[in-house]
Protein backbone atom coordinates (compact mmCIF):
# COMPACT_ATOMS: atom_id res chain seq x y z
CA UNK A 1 0.00 0.00 0.00
CA UNK A 2 2.66 2.58 1.15
CA UNK A 3 4.69 1.73 -2.11
CA UNK A 4 1.52 2.35 -4.19
CA UNK A 5 0.95 5.74 -2.36
CA UNK A 6 5.04 6.49 -3.35
CA UNK A 7 4.82 5.75 -6.72
CA UNK A 8 1.84 8.09 -7.23
CA UNK A 9 2.90 10.31 -5.87
CA UNK A 10 5.76 10.81 -8.07
CA UNK A 11 3.40 10.86 -10.86
CA UNK A 12 1.79 13.70 -9.36
CA UNK A 13 5.19 15.53 -8.38
CA UNK A 14 6.45 14.99 -11.52
CA UNK A 15 3.80 16.26 -12.98
CA UNK A 16 3.88 19.48 -10.89
CA UNK A 17 7.04 19.94 -11.72
CA UNK A 18 6.22 19.97 -15.53
CA UNK A 19 3.54 22.26 -15.09
CA UNK A 20 4.96 24.58 -13.06
CA UNK A 21 7.33 25.03 -15.67
CA UNK A 22 4.83 26.02 -18.30
CA UNK A 23 2.09 28.76 -18.53
CA UNK A 24 -0.39 26.54 -17.52
CA UNK A 25 1.30 26.70 -13.95
CA UNK A 26 -1.50 26.90 -11.80
CA UNK A 27 -2.31 23.64 -12.35
CA UNK A 28 0.54 22.44 -10.35
CA UNK A 29 -1.48 23.67 -7.25
CA UNK A 30 -3.74 20.38 -7.96
CA UNK A 31 -1.14 18.01 -8.94
CA UNK A 32 1.37 19.35 -6.39
CA UNK A 33 -1.37 19.11 -3.42
CA UNK A 34 -1.74 15.45 -4.61
CA UNK A 35 1.46 14.60 -4.50
CA UNK A 36 1.75 16.35 -0.74
CA UNK A 37 -1.09 14.17 0.16
CA UNK A 38 0.41 10.81 -0.93
CA UNK A 39 3.96 11.71 0.43
CA UNK A 40 2.08 12.35 3.66
CA UNK A 41 -0.34 9.42 3.41
CA UNK A 42 3.33 7.21 2.47
CA UNK A 43 5.13 8.57 5.48
CA UNK A 44 2.15 8.58 8.21
CA UNK A 45 1.46 4.66 6.44
CA UNK A 46 4.99 3.84 7.21
CA UNK A 47 5.76 5.36 10.76
CA UNK A 48 2.38 2.66 11.86
CA UNK A 49 4.84 -0.04 10.30
CA UNK A 50 7.83 0.92 12.54
CA UNK A 51 9.68 3.31 8.93
CA UNK A 52 9.32 6.25 8.35
CA UNK A 53 9.30 5.59 4.66
CA UNK A 54 13.17 6.29 3.38
CA UNK A 55 14.71 8.58 1.11
CA UNK A 56 11.75 7.67 -1.29
CA UNK A 57 9.02 9.88 0.87
CA UNK A 58 11.69 12.75 1.44
CA UNK A 59 12.68 13.08 -2.56
CA UNK A 60 8.80 12.76 -2.85
CA UNK A 61 7.93 15.56 -0.47
CA UNK A 62 11.12 18.07 -1.61
CA UNK A 63 10.14 17.63 -5.57
CA UNK A 64 6.45 18.41 -4.15
CA UNK A 65 7.65 21.69 -2.72
CA UNK A 66 10.12 23.14 -5.34
CA UNK A 67 7.18 22.65 -7.52
CA UNK A 68 4.90 24.42 -4.94
CA UNK A 69 7.14 27.08 -4.45
CA UNK A 70 7.72 27.72 -7.87
CA UNK A 71 4.31 27.76 -8.85
CA UNK A 72 3.41 30.39 -5.97
CA UNK A 73 6.66 32.45 -7.33
CA UNK A 74 5.00 32.83 -10.35
CA UNK A 75 1.36 33.62 -9.24
CA UNK A 76 2.62 36.34 -7.14
CA UNK A 77 5.72 37.86 -9.19
CA UNK A 78 5.51 37.03 -13.03
CA UNK A 79 3.36 39.42 -14.80
CA UNK A 80 1.86 38.54 -18.01
CA UNK A 81 3.03 40.60 -20.87
CA UNK A 82 2.09 40.51 -24.42
CA UNK A 83 5.43 39.98 -26.79
CA UNK A 84 6.03 43.00 -28.63
CA UNK A 85 5.14 42.10 -31.89
CA UNK A 86 6.08 44.40 -34.86
CA UNK A 87 4.43 41.78 -37.07
CA UNK A 88 1.51 42.41 -35.59
CA UNK A 89 1.26 46.15 -35.66
CA UNK A 90 2.53 45.83 -40.03
CA UNK A 91 -0.57 43.43 -39.59
CA UNK A 92 -3.02 46.02 -38.17
CA UNK A 93 -1.46 48.99 -40.55
CA UNK A 94 -1.50 46.95 -43.87
CA UNK A 95 -5.17 45.94 -43.37
CA UNK A 96 -5.97 50.15 -42.89
CA UNK A 97 -4.91 51.06 -45.62
CA UNK A 98 -6.56 48.05 -47.73
CA UNK A 99 -9.51 49.17 -45.91
CA UNK A 100 -9.32 52.63 -47.17
CA UNK A 101 -8.61 51.26 -50.26
CA UNK A 102 -12.34 49.16 -50.55
CA UNK A 103 -13.69 52.48 -48.74
CA UNK A 104 -13.21 54.49 -51.46
CA UNK A 105 -15.29 51.87 -54.30
CA UNK A 106 -17.93 51.94 -51.27
CA UNK A 107 -20.91 54.32 -51.59
CA UNK A 108 -20.39 56.43 -48.82
CA UNK A 109 -23.35 58.88 -49.74
CA UNK A 110 -24.83 58.76 -46.24
CA UNK A 111 -21.80 59.53 -44.36
CA UNK A 112 -20.81 62.05 -46.98
CA UNK A 113 -23.71 64.12 -45.45
CA UNK A 114 -23.21 63.34 -42.22
CA UNK A 115 -19.49 65.29 -42.55
CA UNK A 116 -21.25 67.85 -44.78
CA UNK A 117 -23.31 68.25 -41.35
CA UNK A 118 -19.85 69.00 -39.28
CA UNK A 119 -18.76 71.35 -41.77
CA UNK A 120 -21.64 73.71 -41.17
CA UNK A 121 -20.61 76.92 -39.20
CA UNK A 122 -23.80 77.85 -37.58
CA UNK A 123 -22.98 80.56 -35.64
CA UNK A 124 -22.45 81.93 -39.11
CA UNK A 125 -25.88 81.36 -40.00
CA UNK A 126 -27.35 83.14 -37.20
CA UNK A 127 -24.97 86.79 -38.59
CA UNK A 128 -27.82 89.18 -40.24
CA UNK A 129 -25.57 89.10 -43.18
CA UNK A 130 -26.81 85.43 -44.35
CA UNK A 131 -30.18 86.62 -43.56
CA UNK A 132 -30.05 89.41 -46.37
CA UNK A 133 -28.98 87.13 -49.03
CA UNK A 134 -32.35 85.51 -49.25
CA UNK A 135 -35.06 86.63 -51.24
CA UNK A 136 -38.25 85.40 -51.28
CA UNK A 137 -40.43 86.09 -54.21
CA UNK A 138 -43.99 85.88 -53.97
CA UNK B 1 -26.16 79.48 -48.38
CA UNK B 2 -29.17 77.29 -49.74
CA UNK B 3 -26.95 74.20 -49.31
CA UNK B 4 -26.74 75.40 -45.18
CA UNK B 5 -30.40 75.78 -44.96
CA UNK B 6 -31.13 72.28 -46.52
CA UNK B 7 -28.82 70.90 -44.27
CA UNK B 8 -30.95 72.40 -40.77
CA UNK B 9 -33.96 71.09 -42.30
CA UNK B 10 -32.59 67.73 -42.93
CA UNK B 11 -30.87 67.29 -39.73
CA UNK B 12 -34.36 66.50 -37.95
CA UNK B 13 -35.72 64.13 -40.78
CA UNK B 14 -32.89 62.12 -40.51
CA UNK B 15 -33.40 60.41 -37.77
CA UNK B 16 -30.14 58.82 -36.65
CA UNK B 17 -29.63 57.04 -33.54
CA UNK B 18 -26.47 59.14 -31.89
CA UNK B 19 -23.25 57.76 -30.36
CA UNK B 20 -22.74 59.46 -27.14
CA UNK B 21 -20.44 57.02 -25.85
CA UNK B 22 -17.54 55.84 -27.80
CA UNK B 23 -14.95 58.46 -29.21
CA UNK B 24 -12.47 58.62 -31.57
CA UNK B 25 -9.21 57.76 -29.86
CA UNK B 26 -10.16 55.67 -27.14
CA UNK B 27 -8.28 52.43 -25.85
CA UNK B 28 -9.60 49.68 -23.87
CA UNK B 29 -7.03 47.12 -22.44
CA UNK B 30 -8.44 43.69 -21.37
CA UNK B 31 -6.94 40.91 -20.20
CA UNK B 32 -8.61 37.45 -21.20
CA UNK B 33 -8.72 34.22 -18.69
CA UNK B 34 -9.70 31.04 -19.41
CA UNK B 35 -10.56 28.30 -17.28
CA UNK B 36 -8.12 25.14 -16.90
CA UNK B 37 -8.81 22.48 -14.72
CA UNK B 38 -11.14 24.45 -12.71
CA UNK B 39 -8.40 27.72 -12.49
CA UNK B 40 -8.61 29.88 -14.54
CA UNK B 41 -5.17 31.00 -16.23
CA UNK B 42 -4.63 34.63 -18.30
CA UNK B 43 -3.61 33.14 -21.46
CA UNK B 44 -4.26 36.93 -23.73
CA UNK B 45 -4.96 40.49 -23.84
CA UNK B 46 -8.14 41.82 -25.85
CA UNK B 47 -7.34 45.29 -26.85
CA UNK B 48 -10.20 47.36 -28.12
CA UNK B 49 -9.28 50.71 -29.97
CA UNK B 50 -11.08 53.46 -32.03
CA UNK B 51 -9.32 55.61 -34.61
CA UNK B 52 -11.03 58.05 -37.37
CA UNK B 53 -10.36 56.94 -40.97
CA UNK B 54 -10.13 59.32 -44.05
CA UNK B 55 -11.08 58.14 -47.35
CA UNK B 56 -11.16 60.94 -50.14
CA UNK B 57 -15.13 61.72 -49.49
CA UNK B 58 -15.76 60.83 -45.33
CA UNK B 59 -14.69 60.08 -42.26
CA UNK B 60 -15.44 57.24 -40.52
CA UNK B 61 -14.10 55.46 -37.83
CA UNK B 62 -12.32 52.26 -37.26
CA UNK B 63 -13.15 49.97 -34.74
CA UNK B 64 -10.76 47.30 -34.08
CA UNK B 65 -10.56 44.28 -31.63
CA UNK B 66 -7.12 42.62 -31.75
CA UNK B 67 -6.22 39.68 -29.64
CA UNK B 68 -3.01 38.46 -28.82
CA UNK B 69 -2.07 35.84 -26.90
CA UNK B 70 0.41 36.28 -23.89
CA UNK B 71 4.42 35.37 -25.04
CA UNK B 72 4.85 32.74 -22.49
CA UNK B 73 1.56 31.05 -24.32
CA UNK B 74 3.06 32.17 -27.95
CA UNK B 75 5.30 29.19 -28.03
CA UNK B 76 2.37 26.85 -27.14
CA UNK B 77 -0.47 28.29 -28.92
CA UNK B 78 -0.28 31.78 -30.96
CA UNK B 79 -3.17 33.84 -31.27
CA UNK B 80 -3.42 36.84 -33.53
CA UNK B 81 -6.36 37.70 -34.39
CA UNK B 82 -7.89 41.18 -35.52
CA UNK B 83 -11.52 42.55 -36.12
CA UNK B 84 -12.48 45.72 -37.54
CA UNK B 85 -15.13 47.63 -38.81
CA UNK B 86 -15.11 50.99 -40.54
CA UNK B 87 -18.53 52.33 -39.14
CA UNK B 88 -20.33 55.77 -39.28
CA UNK B 89 -18.77 57.83 -36.79
CA UNK B 90 -22.22 59.28 -35.69
CA UNK B 91 -25.15 56.33 -35.98
CA UNK B 92 -22.11 53.29 -35.81
CA UNK B 93 -23.36 51.70 -38.90
CA UNK B 94 -21.09 49.82 -40.38
CA UNK B 95 -19.47 50.18 -43.83
CA UNK B 96 -16.32 47.77 -44.10
CA UNK B 97 -15.93 44.74 -41.89
CA UNK B 98 -13.00 42.69 -42.18
CA UNK B 99 -11.90 39.41 -39.69
CA UNK B 100 -8.38 38.21 -39.99
CA UNK B 101 -8.15 35.15 -37.74
CA UNK B 102 -4.34 33.70 -37.30
CA UNK B 103 -4.67 30.81 -34.49
CA UNK B 104 -1.59 28.47 -34.83
CA UNK B 105 -2.38 26.36 -38.03
CA UNK B 106 -6.02 27.62 -38.34
CA UNK B 107 -5.99 30.87 -40.44
CA UNK B 108 -8.97 32.39 -41.58
CA UNK B 109 -10.04 36.00 -43.34
CA UNK B 110 -13.28 37.23 -44.05
CA UNK B 111 -14.46 40.84 -45.26
CA UNK B 112 -18.08 42.57 -45.60
CA UNK B 113 -18.72 44.91 -47.81
CA UNK B 114 -22.41 46.95 -46.22
CA UNK B 115 -24.52 48.21 -48.82
CA UNK B 116 -27.69 49.74 -47.50
CA UNK B 117 -29.06 51.19 -50.62
CA UNK B 118 -29.42 47.15 -51.48
CA UNK B 119 -29.91 45.86 -48.35
CA UNK B 120 -26.80 43.21 -48.95
CA UNK B 121 -23.53 42.60 -47.86
CA UNK B 122 -20.69 41.98 -50.37
CA UNK B 123 -18.61 38.92 -48.60
CA UNK B 124 -15.28 37.54 -49.02
CA UNK B 125 -13.99 34.74 -47.65
CA UNK B 126 -10.26 33.02 -47.46
CA UNK B 127 -9.21 30.23 -45.76
CA UNK B 128 -5.34 28.93 -45.43
CA UNK B 129 -4.99 25.33 -44.84
CA UNK B 130 -2.33 23.03 -45.32
CA UNK B 131 -4.39 21.23 -47.97
CA UNK B 132 -4.45 24.62 -50.09
CA UNK B 133 -6.54 27.91 -49.95
CA UNK B 134 -9.96 28.62 -50.53
CA UNK B 135 -11.39 31.81 -51.20
CA UNK B 136 -15.13 32.10 -51.51
CA UNK B 137 -17.42 34.87 -52.71
CA UNK B 138 -20.59 35.46 -51.59
CA UNK B 139 -23.28 38.35 -51.45
CA UNK B 140 -25.95 38.22 -48.63
CA UNK B 141 -29.33 39.73 -48.18
CA UNK B 142 -29.44 41.32 -44.53
CA UNK B 143 -31.90 43.07 -42.99
CA UNK B 144 -31.68 47.17 -42.62
CA UNK B 145 -30.45 46.92 -38.80
CA UNK B 146 -27.99 44.37 -39.08
CA UNK B 147 -24.50 45.05 -38.41
CA UNK B 148 -21.35 43.00 -37.76
CA UNK B 149 -19.84 42.23 -34.36
CA UNK B 150 -17.74 44.44 -33.59
CA UNK B 151 -20.10 47.22 -34.61
CA UNK B 152 -22.64 45.30 -32.30
CA UNK B 153 -20.37 45.39 -29.10
CA UNK B 154 -20.09 49.16 -30.31
CA UNK B 155 -23.50 50.18 -30.57
CA UNK B 156 -24.42 48.60 -27.24
CA UNK B 157 -22.78 51.19 -25.47
CA UNK B 158 -25.26 53.54 -26.51
CA UNK B 159 -28.16 51.73 -25.29
CA UNK B 160 -29.94 53.60 -22.45
CA UNK B 161 -30.24 51.30 -19.62
CA UNK B 162 -30.97 54.13 -17.54
CA UNK B 163 -34.08 53.73 -18.77
CA UNK B 164 -34.47 49.26 -18.45
CA UNK B 165 -36.26 48.22 -16.09
CA UNK B 166 -34.64 44.85 -14.46
CA UNK B 167 -35.76 42.30 -16.85
CA UNK B 168 -36.15 44.32 -19.95
CA UNK B 169 -34.33 43.02 -23.09
CA UNK B 170 -33.02 44.19 -26.77
CA UNK B 171 -32.01 42.71 -29.94
CA UNK B 172 -29.40 42.76 -32.16
CA UNK B 173 -28.95 41.00 -35.10
CA UNK B 174 -25.16 40.67 -36.82
CA UNK B 175 -23.71 39.06 -40.02
CA UNK B 176 -21.33 36.59 -38.48
CA UNK B 177 -19.84 33.26 -41.24
CA UNK B 178 -22.18 34.70 -43.90
CA UNK B 179 -25.22 34.27 -41.62
CA UNK B 180 -27.49 36.83 -39.79
CA UNK B 181 -27.03 35.96 -35.63
CA UNK B 182 -29.33 37.65 -33.26
CA UNK B 183 -28.24 38.16 -29.91
CA UNK B 184 -30.52 39.44 -26.84
CA UNK B 185 -29.35 41.23 -24.03
CA UNK B 186 -30.96 41.53 -21.11
CA UNK B 187 -30.68 44.01 -18.52
CA UNK B 188 -30.06 42.53 -15.07
CA UNK B 189 -29.80 45.66 -12.70
CA UNK B 190 -27.20 48.07 -11.18
CA UNK B 191 -24.22 46.27 -9.68
CA UNK B 192 -20.81 47.71 -8.81
CA UNK B 193 -17.75 45.82 -9.31
CA UNK B 194 -14.14 46.48 -8.26
CA UNK B 195 -11.90 46.53 -11.13
CA UNK B 196 -8.33 47.31 -11.55
CA UNK B 197 -9.42 51.14 -13.01
CA UNK B 198 -10.97 51.18 -8.97
CA UNK B 199 -14.77 50.51 -8.37
CA UNK B 200 -17.42 51.61 -10.18
CA UNK B 201 -21.27 51.33 -10.48
CA UNK B 202 -22.02 48.95 -13.46
CA UNK B 203 -25.29 48.28 -15.86
CA UNK B 204 -25.14 43.90 -15.24
CA UNK B 205 -26.31 42.37 -18.79
CA UNK B 206 -26.93 38.54 -19.48
CA UNK B 207 -26.28 37.91 -23.21
CA UNK B 208 -27.60 35.09 -25.01
CA UNK B 209 -27.31 34.26 -28.48
CA UNK B 210 -30.47 33.16 -29.94
CA UNK B 211 -30.47 29.41 -32.34
CA UNK B 212 -26.70 28.77 -31.52
CA UNK B 213 -25.35 26.69 -28.90
CA UNK B 214 -22.55 29.09 -28.25
CA UNK B 215 -23.72 31.57 -26.05
CA UNK B 216 -26.18 29.22 -24.76
CA UNK B 217 -27.31 29.80 -21.27
CA UNK B 218 -28.43 33.58 -20.46
CA UNK B 219 -27.58 33.40 -17.04
CA UNK B 220 -23.75 32.09 -18.02
CA UNK B 221 -22.85 35.28 -19.83
CA UNK B 222 -22.68 38.61 -18.34
CA UNK B 223 -21.40 41.80 -19.18
CA UNK B 224 -20.83 44.71 -16.73
CA UNK B 225 -20.85 48.37 -19.15
CA UNK B 226 -19.86 51.12 -16.25
CA UNK B 227 -22.86 52.92 -15.66
CA UNK B 228 -21.66 56.38 -16.75
CA UNK B 229 -21.78 58.34 -19.89
CA UNK B 230 -19.11 56.35 -21.73
CA UNK B 231 -20.62 52.48 -20.99
CA UNK B 232 -17.04 50.57 -21.68
CA UNK B 233 -17.26 46.96 -21.05
CA UNK B 234 -15.74 46.47 -17.71
CA UNK B 235 -15.88 42.62 -16.86
CA UNK B 236 -17.51 39.83 -18.60
CA UNK B 237 -17.85 36.13 -18.21
CA UNK B 238 -18.54 33.76 -20.95
CA UNK B 239 -19.58 30.26 -21.32
CA UNK B 240 -18.72 28.61 -24.22
CA UNK B 241 -18.95 24.78 -24.85
CA UNK B 242 -15.55 24.16 -24.84
CA UNK B 243 -15.06 25.62 -21.07
CA UNK B 244 -15.68 29.30 -19.72
CA UNK B 245 -13.75 32.17 -18.94
CA UNK B 246 -13.38 35.82 -18.42
CA UNK B 247 -12.42 39.22 -19.76
CA UNK B 248 -11.30 41.66 -17.15
CA UNK B 249 -10.20 45.79 -17.82
CA UNK B 250 -6.64 46.71 -17.40
CA UNK B 251 -6.83 50.54 -18.55
CA UNK B 252 -9.11 52.65 -20.56
CA UNK B 253 -8.16 55.81 -21.99
CA UNK B 254 -9.16 58.17 -24.73
CA UNK B 255 -12.67 58.00 -23.72
CA UNK B 256 -15.76 60.32 -24.85
CA UNK B 257 -17.11 61.50 -21.53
Amino acid sequence: MKNILIVLGYVAAVLSLIFAATPLFKIAFLTGGAALVLGIGAYLLGKKNGSSGGNAVKILLILTALALLLSTYKTFFVSVEVAESEEMMEMQDQSEQEAIEELEGLDLEELEMEDFEEDVDFDELETTEDFEEIEIEE
Amino acid sequence: MIRKYLVLIAIPLMGFSQNSAVGTSEKLVYSASYNISGLLTEIAQVTMETSPVKTSSATLLRLKCAATTYASFDSYFKIRDLYESYVSPSSLKPYLYKRDINEGSYNKFEQYKFSYKSNTVSSLMRKRRPSGNTEEKKTVKIDSNTGDIVATMYQLRNVDFKSFTPGQSKKFTFLFDNKPLSITVKYIGKESISTKIGKRESYKLAISLNNSSVLKGSADNLLWLSADANKIPLYARFKIPVGNGELKIKSATGLKN
